[in-house]
């Protein structure tokens, strides 16, 4: 405990307020030396009033910072709200777009590239099947055109082999028909040449009787008479004629053996005028031969 | 959901989405991989079609935001996917706060924040339903299977036949698909893609159409050679067989829509095989890609019988014309299991025609190969 300070050297503290002691005065003690004490109040109105005085400053000041704090951060606030966040986000996000860009460029002509590649190649596959086509087309008109001249010169062949076929067939029937006429023209020339000789001989019998082999045997043999148509001499004429008919008989008068060929119409222009049929029909004992005319001499 | 005002959530996203769903997408990214520049990394350099992606899940999950049957699923398949592009649970909340932030952005004054907390709820919930998926579905799956190319056939010049190994089998099911990213040529860009041959062995056959522009179709088709590094996605896709059904099958393919067709039959023959007719219809007669095969499969197997059509070459012998309606022309097929893949406009149009045909819908499967 300490004596009350009354020097005003000491400064009043709230420990001195509360151990403050006071002097008594007088034989009674009671009661504190009142100088002590109205000095010691003066002392402690003056420090109150002066700790007050740096109390409402500080406050003030206090509230002034805090104000100040308050203020700047709002700033802040809205500075990270609007200025130096949203600039920030501003740069991120320019830069994120120029990179897209570029990204998407990239990408864009890549696609370009490939797509343009596709439509190449798809123009070049369906040019190849319109080229195809077409080959195909020109190839089959080719071939068609081909086919059909092939035909044709095979009908052409045809038409020509026939042709000679039937060229074949018509000189046949012309050899045919000559050797026919030739043959005819023998038997009649035959015919016709021992009618003649047998005119000839019945002239000679008639007229020189003796000349006659079977006057001759007549004459020389029982039979006599020979001058007057004896029966020798018909006899003689008898045999003459089967002899004359042997001949006839013997060979072909026919043109040939072989079937004629028909002459088609248009080979009637070349006739021949038949086979037999123009061979003239002489009367018996006419000398004069049928004239051997060629089939084309008419 | 109770909590949420949905229809407040779905009026807000339409005021921001109509600022420019592209604008709201760049937003998005930039704000994100400035405060995360780490996820960076998960991204392909050109972002137009991530932007596309982003805004075409939000637009799907904030449409079906009061139909959590639906969007549960989605959300679950969602989730199982990213793991392959290295999403951790820990990356949702920095997409919350991205998302979160360029909502405010776009809102405006519209902003309050009664919003925002309906916005953190629901992707709360969204995130939630995704990273609980990927944890479920990490005890028995790696989040991509590493592949390396062993034999490109380029069939056509712009049709491959690639043959892929993996160090480990892919659980596929014949029918379903796997995204590729080919991750020599275009890292961190992803295509589907469906196995052509039946699952179990570490070879996987895949068809590869060059998309004009695509990136991974053109790497693959035309930047692909044996030795380059793949990565494939987990497997997805709902044109599997019914094991269940005795029914005989009728599969209609266009192009490479053919391959989920043949890694059906595989599955088919291995089940003791079932009376199937098989449908393939290109343009021309060089688009007959995969002939040799399709006639191998006929020979092994009797209860196969394949029909090859062609639409637009005169040279070629057999049918012709679209090859749906070649199909549809043959018979009456409202007692078959039907299975579709090819374009979009070829899957739509076969499908159109076979329901007029008295095919009732349940009996048909399809894919649509065209799509991103």
């Amino acid at each position: 405990m300490t004596h009350a300070p009354t020097e005003t050297a000491e400064p009043i503290t709230g420990a001195s307020l509360t151990t403050a002691t006071f002097s008594t005065r007088g034989f009674s003690r009671a009661g504190y030396d009142p100088q002590e004490v109205d000095a010691f109040l003066l002392r402690s109105a003056a420090a109150v009033d002066n700790l007050t005085t740096r109390l409402t400053a500080a406050e003030q000041h206090l509230r002034d910072a805090q104000a100040e704090i308050a203020r700047l951060q709002d700033r802040i606030d809205r500075d990270s709200r609007t200025d130096e966040v949203q600039q920030a986000v501003t740069v991120l996000t320019s830069a994120q777009i120029t990179a897209d860009a570029t990204v998407a460029h990239a990408d864009q002509y890549s696609a370009r590239v490939m797509t343009e590649a596709r439509d190449l190649y798809e123009d070049t596959r369906r040019n190849a099947a319109i080229l195809e086509q077409e080959i195909q087309d020109k190839a089959r008109a080719v071939y068609e055109d081909a086919l059909l001249r092939v035909e044709a010169h095979e009908r052409e062949n045809e038409e020509r082999l026939a042709q000679l076929a039937l060229n074949t067939a018509i000189a046949q029937q012309e050899l045919d028909d000559q050797t026919a006429y030739l043959r005819t023209l023998r038997d009649a020339s035959m015919i016709q040449l021992e009618r003649f000789l047998e005119g000839l001989l019945d002239h000679l019998a008639q007229e020189y009787g003796r000349a006659h082999p079977d006057a001759a045997q007549a004459a020389t043999g029982p039979v006599k008479s020979t001058n007057n148509g004896s029966p020798g001499t018909v006899a003689g004429t008898a045999a003459r004629r089967a002899h004359r008919n042997r001949l006839l008989t013997g060979a072909p008068t026919t043109a040939s053996n072989r079937p004629a060929a028909p002459i088609p119409d248009h080979r009637r222009r070349n006739n021949i005028r038949g086979g037999n049929a123009m061979i003239p029909r002489q009367a018996p004992g006419s000398a004069v031969l049928p004239k051997a005319a060629p089939p084309t001499a008419t | 959901m109770e909590d949420i005002d949905t229809a407040a959530l779905k009026e807000n996203f339409a005021l921001v989405a109509g600022h420019g769903p592209d604008e709201v997408a760049q937003y998005f990214y930039s704000y994100l991989f400035l405060r995360h520049p780490q996820t960076r990394d998960m991204f392909p350099p050109a972002m137009t079609k991530q932007r596309d992606r982003l805004v075409g899940a939000l637009v799907r999950i904030v449409t079906n935001v009061d139909q959590v049957d639906q969007l549960v699923p989605y959300l679950q398949d969602l989730g199982r996917d990213h793991r392959k592009f290295g999403t951790l649970t820990a990356h949702y909340p920095a997409v919350g706060e991205a998302l979160l932030t360029t909502l405010r952005h776009f809102s405006g004054p519209g902003w309050t924040d009664k919003l925002a907390a309906d916005w953190a709820s629901a992707y709360i919930l969204v995130a939630g339903t995704m990273s609980g998926a990927a944890e479920h579905i990490a005890e028995t799956e790696p989040p991509s299977w590493d592949a390396e190319i062993i034999e490109v056939d380029q069939r056509t010049f712009d049709i491959a036949v690639l043959t892929v190994r993996t160090e480990e089998p892919v659980p596929y099911l014949a029918g379903q698909s796997v995204s590729v990213e080919p991750t020599t040529t275009r890292p961190r860009e992803w295509r589907w893609y469906t196995p052509a041959n039946p699952p179990g062995g570490l070879d996987i056959e895949l068809h590869a159409r060059l998309i004009p522009g695509g990136p991974v179709s053109t790497a693959l088709v035309r930047s692909s050679t044996p030795g380059d590094q793949l990565r494939l996605g987990p497997p997805f896709g709902r044109m599997t067989l019914d094991s269940g059904s005795q029914r005989p099958l009728l599969m209609i393919a266009g192009s490479t829509g053919l391959a989920p067709m043949k890694a059906m039959v595989g599955q088919v023959a291995r089940d003791g095989g079932r009376q199937t007719h098989l449908y393939f219809g290109a343009r021309s007669d060089r688009e007959v890609y995969d002939r040799k095969a399709l006639a191998a499969l006929q020979d092994w197997h009797g209860w196969l019988t394949v029909t090859t059509a062609v639409s637009d070459d005169t040279r070629w012998p057999g049918p012709h014309g679209m090859i749906g309606d070649v199909a549809a022309g043959d018979g009456d097929w409202s007692g078959h299991d039907v299975y579709v893949c090819g374009s979009p406009a070829m899957v739509e149009a076969t499908v159109k025609r076979l329901l007029a045909q008295g095919v009732q819908e349940r009996q048909v499967r399809f894919e649509e190969f065209g799509r991103a």
